[in-house]
């Protein structure tokens, strides 16, 4: 290898620490690295990723952090009101709320976050063929995906869970397949933007094959946009999830998640409300940090913002 | 702008026959035997298989397919429900009123307090009323409008005994319904009107209206507003959307028999031509509506109208 003569008059520990420092000074100005560091300048933004980061983690280490069960039944302690031993009171089998909702955070948010990313996967290749191929695959794609999206969200969902039918994986499914259509649009867009940019030119004119421009070049500029989107599939899956419990289409009761609880507690509201009430917090909590999060990720990735 | 009427109500037909074979392609899935669901598991093999053949459940995907959709277009006959025998589109009929009135009365919240609120906080940007409305409307997109409207219940009917906690009658039952449902929309509509605003408040335009001598009033609402009304006409079909979607559950909460709590019964009672009939019906109701605010948006953005005049003139 050929050493620059600068570099050559260099001890060689010297050069290698002159180059690390170089592959820094590189990262540290990339697109990446400047949509992180808006991202960590707002308050907001850290906030939201702090609470959404201690419910994933309370959820995960549920056992540790409670010393009841999610699941045993203690009929001495049905109906009991928020106390000191159980902060958010007892269900109508006696077991503790707090615990069900930590334990809750499991499945909710795992649902969230999975049907998103199934969004995701469907709609980015379904997008991809469509903005790269064109022509006619692209119209009829585009052509099936206006159908989907002249069904509204909530609907589509609604009628595949009550085809697939209830439960955690098919509540999952259900989303995620009434999710795709908008991130096939948007990343179809941002694609077919992407590929009239002067640097793909420029990845062509110097030898760069097909494979190697689609993922080094095309993709990681083309996903930002659709970034946004992603995360308010995360939030948009969560509310949906608990609205499909409510009428009896997602995960079914004994599960405690935190839309199926609230359903569970809709018969007592009378008397006992603290059973409907507490659910309802956590969902807001979680969705509230990660509009916050996904805000801030919005405005950071806005180009207009950049120097 | 006849011309762009025209084409826009001729591209809905095909989007409304494509909704159509989708639903029943979805539905033609679902598994389980309608004889059984019918009749009964108890019933004899000749009595399901004479029902089968009644209801033309033998026959292949395309002729179900074909005879179906020709039914909703020529009769606009959606079939029999299983479990009550009765004309799904009379059932239909009678419960779209009330789904109408919560999804517009929805709308109408929605846009009366957002709009207005949107536009003061754009106004007084970076002050504490700013701030408030957007840590309000920031909470109101993260609550679940059916469990906002189960905490309106406990306190607004159980508690304080003003308004009834379900069922329809007069006037006064739609409001928590539509109060619940409308949260979400009013936080969407101030975020965005807000921003919309933001982005005209500062361009030369509204700086030549104020330096005219017009006042601030004025100056907002006849030159800001119109130019920020673009995007917020845009987000109104979607909006319609989410509503309609909130409608559905909300019906439950509240025991308000409209086409969700229809339909969610039905799914219960696995009453599938029903459930299709309400997925379809409602779907063509969203198509009809986003064809209007198509229209309107054509209306207010003059770039649209001239498009389709100047081709006229040429």
């Amino acid at each position: 290898m050929r050493l620059s003569i600068r570099e050559s008059k260099l001890s060689t520990k010297e050069r290698m620490w002159g180059r690390r420092m170089e592959k820094k000074k590189i990262r540290g100005n990339s697109n990446g690295a400047l949509v992180m560091k808006r991202l960590f300048k707002k308050k907001s933004a850290v906030a939201g990723m702090v609470i959404v980061a201690l419910l994933i983690l309370s959820a995960i280490a549920a056992p540790l952090l409670t010393p009841y069960s999610s699941t045993e039944i203690d009929l001495l302690n049905a109906y009991a009101t928020p106390s000191l031993a159980h902060w958010c009171g007892c269900d109508d089998l006696g077991r503790d709320i707090l615990t069900r909702l930590l334990y809750g955070g499991r499945y909710s948010i795992a649902i969230g976050v999975l049907s998103a990313a199934l969004s995701t996967v469907l709609g980015l290749t379904i997008g991809a063929i469509a903005g790269f191929f064109g022509g006619r695959t692209d119209m009829i794609i585009m052509r099936i995906m206006d159908v989907f999206q002249a069904i509204p969200s909530m609907l589509l969902s609604i009628l595949i869970a009550a085809v697939l039918g209830s439960g955690f994986g098919m509540t999952v499914l259900a989303l995620g397949i009434s999710g795709m259509s908008g991130i096939v649009r948007m990343s179809r867009a941002s694609i077919l933007s992407v590929r009239e940019m002067e640097y793909i030119e420029a990845a062509t004119a110097i030898n760069c094959g097909t494979r190697r421009t689609i993922i080094r070049h095309v993709m990681p500029n083309a996903i930002a946009p659709v970034l946004v989107n992603i995360s308010n599939l995360v939030s948009n899956g969560v509310l949906q999830a608990a609205g499909l419990s409510y009428i009896g289409l997602g995960v079914q009761p004994p599960t405690p998640e935190w839309g199926a609880m609230l359903t569970a507690g809709r018969n007592y509201i009378r008397s006992y409300p603290h059973m409907v009430l507490f659910p309802g917090i956590a969902i807001c909590i979680f969705i509230l940090a990660f509009n916050l999060f996904s805000d801030a990720l919005r405005d950071a990735l806005d180009p207009k913002l950049k120097k | 702008m006849i011309k762009y009427v025209v084409k826009r109500i001729l591209l809905l037909i095909p989007v409304v026959l494509c909704v159509m074979i989708l639903i029943f392609t979805i539905m033609y899935f679902v598994p389980g035997d309608m004889a059984s669901i019918v009749l009964g598991n108890d019933a004899t093999e000749v009595a399901k298989e004479a029902y089968r053949e009644k209801m033309g459940l033998n026959d292949p995907y395309f002729v179900r397919l074909f005879n179906y959709v020709k039914d909703i277009v020529l009769h606009f006959d959606f079939g029999t429900s299983y479990v009550h025998g009765t004309s799904v589109t009379a059932d239909l009929m009678e419960r779209f009123p009330r789904t109408l009135i919560i999804a517009a009365g929805t709308v109408l919240i929605g846009f009366a307090i957002g709009i207005p609120l949107g536009i003061l906080a754009a106004v007084k940007q970076n002050t504490i009323v700013d701030q408030i409305a957007l840590l309000i409307s920031l909470i109101g997109v993260s609550m679940p409008g059916f469990w906002l409207a189960l905490m309106l219940v406990i306190v607004f009917s159980l508690n304080l005994g003003w308004l009834p906690p379900s069922g329809i009658g007069g006037f006064e039952y739609y409001i928590l319904p539509c109060v619940a449902n409308a949260v979400a929309g009013i936080a969407g509509n101030v975020r965005l009107t807000r921003s919309c605003m933001l982005e005209n408040i500062r361009s030369d335009y509204v700086v030549t209206a104020r330096s005219k001598g017009l006042s601030e009033f004025r100056v907002l609402v006849r030159h800001a507003l119109p130019n920020a009304a673009i995007p917020i006409i845009t987000s109104m079909g979607n909006c319609f959307g989410v509503m309609l979607g909130g409608t559905l559950i909300i019906e439950n909460v509240f025991s308000i028999p409209g086409i969700g709590a229809y339909m969610v019964k039905a799914i219960n009672n696995r009453d599938y031509p029903a459930v299709q009939g309400s997925v379809i019906f409602l779907a063509v109701a969203f198509g009809i509506v986003m064809l209007i605010v198509d229209l309107l948006y054509a209306f207010v953005d003059p770039r649209i109208k001239a498009q389709y005049e100047g081709k006229n003139v040429g």
